[in-house]
């Protein structure tokens, strides 16, 4: 991994570059680029993947993510700036952002907060919803604290659509990670996150958005409660 | 000690096991229904199951040299699974605890899986992958459940291969003869690469794949190499991801599709880039069998879990997180 932090400083002069997580799709690099701390987002080259799917992949998610972030930016929602961008090589440099995961703040925060961040990180995803973003990756990991608010990271799954489904397969994600991160509190911190949502999007979409969420969540594998009516379950 | 006689009859797999809360396997034996054609019909299969039943379960008792009377417990995977299937499983094992007044443990087919995997690769708190014909699930254990941290939206990754294999006339199982041709292939087709977060969707895939093999343009050999190069490399990334979000150090395979070799070597070749551990089920505990079921009932009952005779209806969607672990801390 050292040489990825050697790799950036070659390329784009970031220093002193430090990796700071290595994460499930890339590595985060974080550094000063002229005189402005960053973080540098490099998908490195899987190597349990064909080296052909693997740049495709690579080249495509980096230059979405690069245009979903711009977009969010322009909306007012909270991202980090876009600095540098290199997609043939998987790489995106972006603004730093300060603060804790908002999955270590539930673990360890007070409630009053924490709600507090959840009707804020449910507005936000709202704004992106009514504008054609999803994000693709709603976890507690990718919404980051800073100061008395929420930031979202991590674009890397994310796309442009405007389809109800999609809306709700992003709620459906949030709240799986929800359930399976904070099972104990999972239906206190979706509300909260919901009214967010709903404060901004309005009653009638999120209805829509839910209920198509709740279908979603059916349509999953052994599901209890489509037992009933089921035949063979005695 | 405690010694489980367990009965697994979820799907393909009639098997009947013996085994002890210590994880000591005292038998394992199993018969499985191949269809003369096409897919599993679940009427047929269920009707290989009661034929083949009776046959089963003496030679389990013989191989572990015990008699009916010298169990504990009798366990059963009540689901998921196919409900004629699970139906012959299901009253065998009522018939059987009713009999010698031996008490009756509930067992979820999925958690068996995950047990066993514990069990013959000594991880302790992996993330799990569980991949078969009839399941494919991303898992890790917190608070006192096997959480499901990715599963299929649609069909799963086995079905999605074997279906493949059988349209293409390999026959079932057909992930081994898919992996023998995708060796021969090297250029890459774009296929349809679903991951959705931490979900993964299979129909699409399958059914492109299906149609460009119709349409006849493409090299067998590639399209086979294309088709588990994307199938797998979905799973394994959506098995990163859970690997970076739990912290967990440890990945385990477990399920039928844990005896593909290309797969392991992907999740090691991940493992390994990320400093983690990797370890599989092998051999016949791999795939469905009773042992499974015996080992799972027997931490089960020494928990304290039993099911009276009469409410002891099978569970075809009997989910992996609904299953409280209490032998897990």
């Amino acid at each position: 991994m050292e040489e990825v932090a050697r790799l950036l400083e070659e390329k784009i002069g970031l220093s002193p570059a430090r990796i700071i997580a290595v994460g499930a799709e890339a590595v985060l690099v974080e550094g000063v680029l002229s005189s402005e701390k960053v973080v540098a987002k490099y998908r490195l080259p899987k190597p349990y993947r064909d080296p052909q799917l693997d740049v495709k992949l690579r080249k495509a998610r980096t230059s979405l993510e690069a245009r979903l972030l711009a977009k969010a930016g322009l909306l007012g929602v909270n991202v980090p700036d876009i600095v540098y961008l290199d997609a043939e090589d998987g790489l995106l440099v972006m603004s730093y952002i300060e603060g804790l995961k908002l999955k270590e703040v539930i673990e360890k925060g007070s409630n009053e907060e924490i709600l507090h961040l959840l009707h804020r990180a449910g507005s936000m995803v709202a704004s992106l919803h009514m504008n054609g973003i999803i994000h693709g990756d709603l976890t507690t990991s990718n919404f980051l604290v800073s100061g008395n608010d929420v930031w979202l990271v991590d674009f890397g799954l994310g796309f442009f659509s405007q389809r109800e489904e999609d809306k709700g397969t992003d709620l459906h994600l949030f709240l799986r990670v929800l359930e399976s991160t904070h099972p104990i509190s999972t239906d206190l911190l979706f509300s909260h996150f919901i009214e967010g949502y709903r404060e901004r999007a309005g009653d009638e979409s999120t209805q829509r958005v839910l209920s198509r969420m709740r279908e979603i969540r059916l349509r999953g594998r052994y599901v209890a409660s489509r037992r009933k009516g089921l035949p063979g379950t005695s | 000690m405690t010694i489980v006689l367990g009965i697994e009859s979820t799907a393909h797999t009639f098997g009947v096991g013996i085994a002890t809360e210590r994880g000591e396997i005292l038998a394992n034996v199993f018969k499985t229904y191949r269809p003369p054609s096409g897919g599993i019909k679940p009427s047929e299969a269920a009707e290989h199951h009661s034929k083949v039943a009776p046959g089963v379960l003496k030679e389990a008792l013989r191989k572990a040299s015990l008699d009916p009377p010298d169990l504990d417990a009798i366990a059963v995977a009540l689901g998921p699974g196919m409900g004629p299937c699970l139906r012959v499983g299901a009253t065998l094992a009522r018939y059987l605890a009713l009999k010698y007044d031996k008490p009756l443990v509930p067992v979820n087919h999925a958690v068996a899986h995950i047990e066993i995997a514990l069990l013959t690769t000594g991880f302790k708190d992996p993330v799990i992958v569980y991949v078969a014909g009839g399941n494919t699930i991303i898992s890790a254990f917190n608070a006192g459940r096997y959480r499901v941290f990715g599963e299929t939206l649609d069909i799963p990754i086995g079905n999605c291969l074997d279906t493949f294999a059988r349209e293409i006339g390999l026959g079932f199982p057909g992930v081994p003869k898919l992996e023998e041709l995708a060796r021969k292939g090297s250029n890459y087709i774009e296929l349809p690469y679903v991951v959705k977060g931490q979900d993964l969707s299979y129909s699409g895939l399958l059914t492109y794949a299906l149609k460009l093999y119709k349409e006849g343009s493409y090299k067998l050999e590639d399209l086979c190499f294309s088709l588990l190069e994307t199938a797998y490399s979905m799973l394994v990334e959506v098995t990163e991801r859970a690997v970076a979000h739990t912290g967990k150090r440890e990945v385990v395979l477990t399920g039928g599709v844990a005896r593909s070799e290309l797969l392991s070597r992907k999740l090691q070749l991940m493992a390994e880039s990320r400093g983690v551990s990797f370890a599989r089920v092998l051999g016949e505990l791999a795939g469905d069998n009773g042992a499974m079921i015996a080992y799972t009932g027997a931490l089960a009952y020494t928990s304290g879990i039993t099911i009276p005779v009469e409410e002891s209806r099978i569970r075809p969607l009997w989910r992996l997180d609904e299953v409280d672990i209490p032998w897990r801390k």
